[in-house]
């Protein structure tokens, strides 16, 4: 942390809003691309970005400097994306269920899959991962951390976190099979 | 493929394309991939499904995207700072003196009267005719309304758990009503809040309710209304993101407009231009060559600028003269 941001810190503390908006400014990219990473949609990502930031004003006082001031908002957007995921996930289930035709699966294996289709198919396989698993790819493959600040922000060992990747990545090269080739 | 190999050197193989083995651990790995052509085979199939997830979720924010963000966050930020300092009553006389002593564009005047036409025939004060008994409750909220006796309404709880919406209503007597978002009383109860309440919190809930029911005529209405009206940043933000999800009419172009040439909030001004940029009209046009050039914030500026060279190229371009 350089001392530029500490100094943004200790002003943002004290009640100086316009460092705030500083702090986000220099921070916001990497959130936005988390919350979209985390999120299933644009929108809901931009949701993501507002509400971690929101609670990022509300808690500053609470930041002691003992972590980076990313891995701390890192925390934030991913604590705040589980509680979103599960607020959507409860709307969600008054919507009626889209029946599964295996006959769409058949017709995949001999499909020649564009671009977007094997993004969708990524989406897909990743949505099909348990929560913190999902989590874990993402902040290990996608975000680029390291297993020690994984563990930070999810509040769990390093083991956990390792067992988590070994099981999402298996999972995901499993869903992904028909894709490997194209 | 990986029926072969073991669990444990499964985890080994992700281990060693996460590159998170120790350096001795590496070696040991390396030197059993050399002699496993099933193992350098998994380790291929690993590696290209991370290829298939980097691209998939790659993203890259726009500034501009960045930028809007930025400035909803301030009119949140903003809207939480005059909440801790908001006075317990707000000012109404000066408030109402302030609103009607403005000057107001013919195009204003006739926008209100549009609200005002539309709001006196779905809101209850109108209904004098319509007997619309409560089914649960078996209490009539237009009756109450029109009494005036609704002066303490309680929203007790909201979309937690059953989904149902939960009023105390403190007249006479006392009573407990509840009903989905979309139920007619209930969304009257709502639109009697967001209109009248003089506490900003149970105007910005009843507005946070609205956002999740069925799309209509007299909610654009009233959402309108509390956009040009409510004192609360909060309040009018909430009611221009819900608005923004609504098919654009007149109405809303009108108020956007307004909202874009008045609105002290930056946050709000933006929404406005968002929703005018998505919807081009003429009657916008002169009014983002105001903005592009006269706006305090640089962003907005820009982006009115923006919006208006593709305006001047999709609405209708004879009548507009370029400079």
């Amino acid at each position: 942390m350089t001392d530029e941001i500490k100094q943004l810190i200790k002003n943002a503390q004290s009640g100086d809003s316009k460092a705030f908006h500083r702090l986000v400014a220099l921070h916001d990219e990497r959130i936005m691309v988390l919350s979209y990473q985390l999120m299933k949609n644009e929108q809901d990502a931009e949701d993501l970005y507002q509400e971690s930031f929101v609670k990022a004003y509300k808690s500053l006082h609470t930041f002691r400097m003992e972590s980076s001031f990313y891995t701390w908002l890192y925390r934030i957007t991913v604590n705040t994306a589980i509680n979103m995921k599960h607020k959507l996930a409860r709307m969600q289930l008054q919507e009626p269920i889209k029946d599964y035709n295996p006959l769409d699966s058949l017709a995949a294996s001999s499909h020649n899959y564009n671009s977007r289709e094997i993004t969708q198919a990524v989406k897909n396989a990743a949505d099909t991962l348990p929560e913190k698993q999902r989590t874990v790819f993402i902040l290990k493959y996608l975000q680029k951390m390291k297993i020690r600040e994984i563990a930070v922000i999810m509040d769990i060992g390093d083991g956990t976190v390792k067992k988590y990747l070994f099981r999402a990545m298996e999972k995901m090269r499993n869903e992904l099979k028909e894709y490997r080739y194209v | 493929m990986s029926k072969t190999i073991s669990r444990n050197l499964q985890d080994k193989a992700i281990a060693y394309v996460a590159d998170i083995m120790s350096d001795q651990k590496r070696m040991d790995f390396e030197l059993e991939l050399k002699t496993n052509d099933e193992l350098k085979a998994l380790i291929n199939e690993y590696k290209t499904t991370l290829n298939l997830s980097t691209e998939a979720f790659s993203f890259s924010p726009s500034e501009e995207q960045l930028q809007s963000q930025r400035l909803l966050l301030k009119g949140r930020i903003q809207q939480l700072e005059s909440e801790n300092f908001r006075s317990p009553l707000p000012n109404l006389g000066s408030r109402i003196k302030d609103f009607l002593t403005a000057p107001q564009p013919a195009w204003a005047v006739i926008t209100y009267m549009v609200i005002a036409v539309l709001i006196s025939r779905t809101l209850p004060l109108t209904s004098f005719d319509q007997k619309l008994p409560f089914h649960e409750s078996g209490i009539n909220v237009v009756d109450l309304m029109r009494a005036n006796e609704l002066k303490n309404i309680k929203l007790t709880s909201n979309l937690n758990g059953d989904s149902r919406i939960h009023f105390a209503l403190e007249t006479g007597k006392n009573y407990d009503i509840s009903g989905g978002v979309n139920d007619s009383d209930i969304q009257q109860l709502l639109f009697y809040l967001l209109l009248n309440d003089e506490n900003p919190g149970k105007r910005l809930k009843a507005v946070r309710l609205l956002k999740e029911s069925a799309h209509q005529l007299d909610a654009q209405a009233v959402l309108v209304s509390a956009l040009l009206t409510d004192t609360n940043p909060g309040v009018r933000l909430r009611s221009i993101e819900i608005l923004k999800n609504y098919e654009s009419s007149d109405l809303i172009i009108d108020a956007c407009i307004k909202t874009l040439l008045e609105d002290e909030n930056e946050a709000l001004r933006q929404k406005a231009l968002e929703i005018i940029s998505d919807n081009p009209v003429e009657k916008s046009l002169p009014v983002l060559q105001i903005v592009s050039v006269m706006d305090d914030n640089e962003f907005i500026r820009t982006q009115a600028a923006r919006t208006l060279k593709t305006f001047k190229e999709e609405v209708n371009p004879e009548k507009v003269e370029v400079k």
